[in-house]
């Protein structure tokens, strides 16, 4: 596949980029790719091609045209109220301060996740003993604890719910998605996965939501 | 740390001649603590010395012994040992605020507190068995997971600073030995496929320089992908670049014998006689004596000790390590060229007409 920017060099970096439900595959190649990066950032080590943060690099490049165009200040002012993280400090190098960061730039993150993970919910182990954060919407500044804990405090109305209920039903969502719209391989997949979940689920041998090896 | 304890790396011939060793790490942090970036030293000594205090627990479980130290307490040469040795990242290497470590005796096994996430657990071995090593890495976590609250949404899955880990955390890698790879230009198109499959090819180097056509392959996904199917993914294409691998190694024997053969014993008879050797001269000449021997142009001697390991030993600060010089001033060149004289005869010899 050629560099869809030179049109010259074959692509070395080629990812399926999802906006609005809509796929469109990039490719770069590497010297593009490291353009894009660099661009706009004063490195040192231009010449350094990191794979890693190339895909980063591209995506920052996306979401400063994003946030250009929707809100141009309402990002900048946001701080996330537990560790002080701004959205600015965010976007340099993308590291998060705390996990209470997830649900502050909740709108921004799911964004990048898209570009650059196969899908932005969770499937796979589930811990025993963690403490839940609600990751979907942004911490108030008064807000003195985070919404829920793993083994004893949960918050209220999920008291039956196990840490990995959410999964199953969040993949039957996508199966019905996938059905509707008759994306037959997605959807085994995807019921193959459910059919596993509930089978840990019903064996009660095995610790929770924990996958057999 | 003590010595003579017989680490991962020392295992002799368990690898296939492409699949050198494979990698888990999965990335973890603790709630109540902010990550790496907004965490104070206060904070940061009393993570490392809360996650430290559970090694008792972890020999108890893995039943044998475990080290652990403040990583930023060591000097540089240790760390650089550690480094080395792949028992620290570079990024823990680096970093001035107190980082510790909880290592078991033959290394396999570690516990990485405060680098760029809490805690990083690793588990490494030599060979292709994957399964194996990250059974090994997910005790670490079931215990882990006992002594504190890990920090994990139900949407996002277990949380990390950085999005590249979000989800599983996990980060599974193979070490490939790919010289014929990537001395036929092929290694592009490669890479750009294992982009396909969520998955990235990278030459190892330490930090500047490449290491001796070692390349890594691991997973680039961690969110919306089940652990199991991460494993798959990489099983499968790690064997197929072995294959090709051992084609391309095969073609070029078969018309370039002569010209191969001659290579392998001019690289033999230097790194054999020579006084002072660069690093990434004697990798060079050590590649080129690996090759020699799969072709059966040299023979091992059957002793359990490779070159993969040389290759190891021969990095400065774990030259150090393992001849212990008693000059306290030191020529790295002359001391690789000499372990590598005391060494290479041993493990490999001519073969015999
Ligand atoms: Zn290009
Ligand atoms: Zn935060």
């Amino acid at each position: 596949m050629i560099c869809e920017i030179c049109h010259e060099n074959t692509a070395t970096i080629i990812y399926t980029e999802v906006i609005n439900g809509k796929k469109t595959q990039r490719c770069f190649c590497d010297k593009c790719a490291a353009l894009l990066n660099n661009s706009g950032k004063d490195d040192k080590d231009k010449l350094e091609v990191q794979v890693g943060s190339i895909l980063s690099g591209i995506l920052s490049k996306y979401m400063e045209r994003y946030i250009e165009n929707r809100t141009p200040n309402k990002f900048d002012k946001t701080v996330c109220p537990t560790c002080g993280m701004t959205f600015s400090e965010f976007m340099k190098d993308r590291l998060l301060g705390c996990p209470d960061c997830y649900g502050v730039f909740s709108m921004v993150i799911e964004k990048q996740l898209k570009t650059i993970q196969p899908g932005t919910t969770h499937v796979g182990k589930v811990p025993i003993n963690a403490e839940i954060y609600d990751t979907e919407t942004p911490k108030k500044p008064d807000e003195k604890k985070k919404k829920g804990t793993g083994a004893k405090g949960r918050p209220k109305g999920t008291t039956k719910k196990t840490p990995g209920g959410k999964a199953v039903e969040t993949l039957k969502e996508e199966l019905r998605v996938a059905v509707e719209k008759e994306d037959y391989m997605l959807a085994a997949k995807l019921r193959d996965k459910i059919k596993e979940l509930e089978n840990e689920k019903k064996d009660k041998k095995v610790v929770h939501g924990r996958k057999k090896t | 740390m003590k010595k003579k304890i017989k680490k991962w790396y020392m295992e002799g011939k368990k690898h296939d001649d492409v699949i050198v060793s494979c990698r888990v790490r999965l990335a973890r942090n603790i709630s109540g603590f902010n990550f790496g970036k907004k965490l104070t030293d206060e904070e940061a000594e009393k993570l490392v010395n809360k996650v430290r205090s559970i090694k008792k627990e972890i020999e108890g479980r893995e039943n044998k012994p475990f080290y652990s130290c403040d990583v930023s307490k060591l000097s540089v040469r240790e760390k650089n040992v550690l480094l080395e040795s792949h028992a620290i990242s570079r990024e823990i290497f680096q970093k001035k605020q107190t980082t510790g470590l909880i290592l078991s005796e033959d290394e396999t096994m570690s516990v990485r507190i405060n680098g760029r996430d809490h805690i990083g657990i690793a588990a490494i071995n030599m060979g292709s068995d994957l399964k194996n090593v990250a059974a090994m890495a997910g005790r670490l976590d079931d215990l882990i997971d006992t002594k504190f609250k890990y920090a994990y949404s139900e949407k996002y899955g277990y949380l990390t600073s950085s999005l590249t880990d979000v989800g599983t955390g996990l980060k599974a890698s193979y070490m490939l030995f790919i010289p014929a790879i990537a001395k036929s230009g092929n290694l592009k198109t490669l890479e750009a496929e294992m982009a396909r499959f969520g998955l990235a090819l990278e030459a190892v180097t330490d930090g500047d320089r490449q290491i001796g056509y070692l390349y890594r392959l691991y997973n680039r996904r961690t969110l919306g992908i089940h652990e199991s199917e991460i494993y798959e993914s990489l099983e499968m294409i790690a064997s197929q670049i072995s294959s090709l691998e051992k084609q391309i190694r095969q073609r070029w024997f078969e018309s370039k014998g002569t010209e191969i053969e001659e290579k392998v014993y001019r690289s033999y008879g230097l790194l054999r006689y020579s006084r002072s050797l660069k690093y990434s001269e004697a990798i060079g000449l050590l590649t080129m004596v690996e090759f020699g021997r799969m072709f059966g142009i040299l023979r091992s001697t059957g002793l359990d000790y490779d070159i993969q390991r040389l290759m190891m030993e021969i990095q400065p600060a774990m030259l150090l390590e393992t001849c212990t010089p008693e000059d306290r001033e030191v020529n790295f060149d002359r001391l690789r060229a000499e372990h590598v004289r005391n060494v290479l005869p041993k493990i490999i010899t001519e073969k015999e007409e």
